[in-house]
């Protein structure tokens, strides 16, 4: 497992940060004596450096500088400034990243992936499982983005290819509508409410194309799901 | 200064002097002076006083030709008594120290201004900054329990992220010092970026994106064109119709630019109000409700009865200025109660990017 080091002062950030890279399945520490840091990192010995540059005391730059005198390990800055200088001035000294506060989360989670597979390219993979999915007979093939049952095979639209992935990462559990659509924008399909029920109409028409008739099962006021 | 205006200026000493003239003419011609001398001593008379007074007037129009220019180039004008080199004649004097010290004690209220302004800017960076902290700390507690409560509450802050931002890009507006870094962006990316940090705003209002033609790159400062697009975005949001609203993102090649546009199917602009949309204050008939809010206070208290933000008419005319310094061009087309497009034009040349 990665082993991430969080460098940040405020405690509600550190704590929900940790929480969501350990969800991803990184292995998170947090500095919280902010004194000596540079050894701190050094008996860490982390993958991957995310540092804030309002510090207590010092500033991010400085531990960088430190940092870089004995490591080579990716640098991410985390900051609420975010003049162009600034932005300069953490590349310049050794960082290899920047993201300002409010974070975007996907793309600090994308970042925060991309720095790590440049220093680990086979360790850091998490990505998602391209390989064939299956419920009850039928097949779904993400790579060439079709259901498959019985030799018959229906080719899907990308809205509907993603849908259909979601609900077979969840057999047997009901989906959220907003987990969806959300799911969707997270993966540059901006659609609205009316849009997804109607890739869903359209989803339920090919399946039954397959011969399967109660694939997918509205669960009124809460979802969507694959019947076991 | 004309020959004419500077004899009319001092006909007294003229008048005195050919009174003079003529009361010494009669007392010679009674001392027994004969006529041709007297005519000859009135041309030598006439000669010396015509060209003095050719003399002084040159030197006067000299003193206020070098007044007029220093003054023509100078910047900023109340240096003037500062600048310009000290006067001889007495009277000059006089207005002249009069005049450097009401310029200094200008200049002195404009510095004490300019410093707090300056001091006033620099509390609200700060304060952005401190407020950051909260807002990161909400959006990843949300984050990292996502219900349907928590995603009403992102979408919350996402709105206190665009006013937030609002106020920061006001308050560098007026900066001497340039904030910009230039450099190649994806229009693609920028407006995915956009997107994301707006997501549970846009997915609670209903929203559907359309983003297909959006192939080129600029060259332009990533975080000025992201938050030009924010306010797009919200302007988009708050002047939507009664029909789920629609955004279309699409750039194409016109003419030496790039143009992106962002376009929606909301309440539209009428045509008598789009050539002043991007005017400091503007509020227009807009909103819910009858009746025209020409005035910012009207706006609020009819924001405040719908429930809606108080328009401050402040979001196209930032853009406009950012536009402006940035060297991209901005242009609003409108069908009234059906569509509203605006146009950034990105210039294909980098070289004309660099005026500011």
């Amino acid at each position: 497992m990665l082993k991430i080091l969080l460098i940040e002062d405020d405690s509600l950030i550190r704590e929900e940060l940790k929480t969501l890279l350990s969800n991803q399945g990184y292995q998170v520490s947090g500095v919280t004596d902010f004194r000596d840091v540079p050894r701190q990192v050094r008996e860490a010995s982390p993958d991957l450096i995310l540092l804030d540059i309002s510090l207590p005391g010092q500033d991010g730059y400085q531990v960088c500088t430190a940092v870089r005198s004995f490591s080579a390990v990716p640098i991410l800055f985390l900051t609420g400034r975010d003049t162009a200088m600034d932005e300069l001035q953490a590349l310049t000294l050794g960082g290899d990243d920047y993201v300002s506060k409010p974070y975007n989360i996907p793309v600090l989670l994308a970042r925060i992936g991309a720095l790590l597979r440049r220093g680990a390219p086979a360790a850091a993979a998490a990505g998602t499982r391209s390989c064939p999915m299956e419920h009850r007979g039928v097949r779904l093939d993400t790579v060439t983005g079709t259901l498959t049952k019985d030799g018959k095979s229906v080719e899907l639209t990308k809205t509907e290819l993603k849908i259909m992935y979601l609900l077979f990462l969840h057999p047997g559990e009901i989906v959220p509508r907003a987990d969806i659509i959300e799911y969707l924008w997270d993966n540059e399909i901006h659609t609205d409410d009316n849009t997804l029920s109607v890739n869903v109409m359209r989803l339920r028409e090919k399946l039954r194309a397959l011969g399967e008739n109660d694939f997918i099962q509205t669960r009124r006021g809460m979802g969507y799901q694959c019947e076991n | 200064m004309k020959l004419f205006d500077y004899m009319h200026e001092i006909k007294g000493v003229l008048l005195v002097c050919f009174s003079g003239g003529l009361f010494f003419t009669l007392v010679l011609a009674a001392f027994g002076v004969s006529a041709a001398q007297l005519i000859l001593l009135w041309m030598c008379f006439c000669l010396i006083l015509f060209s003095t007074l050719v003399c002084c007037w040159q030197k006067k129009r000299r003193r206020l030709s070098y007044l007029r220019d220093t003054f023509g180039v100078l910047e900023p004008k109340y240096l003037m008594a500062e600048i310009a080199d000290a006067p001889d004649s007495a009277l000059e004097q006089v207005y002249f120290h009069m005049l450097q010290r009401a310029l200094k004690s200008m200049a002195d209220q404009v510095a004490s201004s300019q410093r707090q302004t300056r001091e006033y800017r620099e509390f609200l960076e700060q304060w952005v900054h401190e407020i950051k902290l909260p807002v990161t700390g909400i959006e990843l507690l949300c984050e990292n329990n996502k219900t349907d409560v928590t995603r009403r509450i992102l979408a919350q802050t996402q709105r206190i992220g665009q006013d937030v931002e609002k106020v920061l890009f006001y308050a560098r507006l007026g900066v001497a010092e340039k904030d910009y870094l230039i450099r190649e962006i994806s229009l693609r990316e920028c407006v995915m970026n956009v997107l994301t940090r707006n997501k549970q705003l846009l997915i609670e209002n209903n929203v559907s994106v359309h983003t297909e033609n959006l192939s080129h790159k600029v060259y332009s400062d990533s975080r000025w064109v992201s938050f030009l697009l924010t306010q797009l975005i919200s302007n988009s949001l708050k002047y939507k119709s009664a029909r789920p609203l629609v955004l279309d993102f699409a750039s194409r090649d016109a003419d030496g630019y790039v143009e992106l546009s962002v376009t929606d199917n909301g309440v539209g602009i009428r045509q008598s109000e789009l050539p002043r949309i991007f005017d400091k204050g503007f509020v227009g008939s807009n909103g819910r409700g009858a009746g025209a809010a020409t005035r910012m206070g009207a706006a609020t208290r009819m924001g405040a009865a719908t429930g809606m933000g108080a328009a401050t008419g402040m979001g196209l005319y930032l853009c406009a200025q950012l536009c402006e310094r940035l060297g991209i061009g901005i242009r609003a087309e409108s069908e009234w109660k059906r569509s509203t497009s605006i146009c950034l034009y990105f210039p294909k040349d980098q070289t004309v990017m660099t005026q500011n």
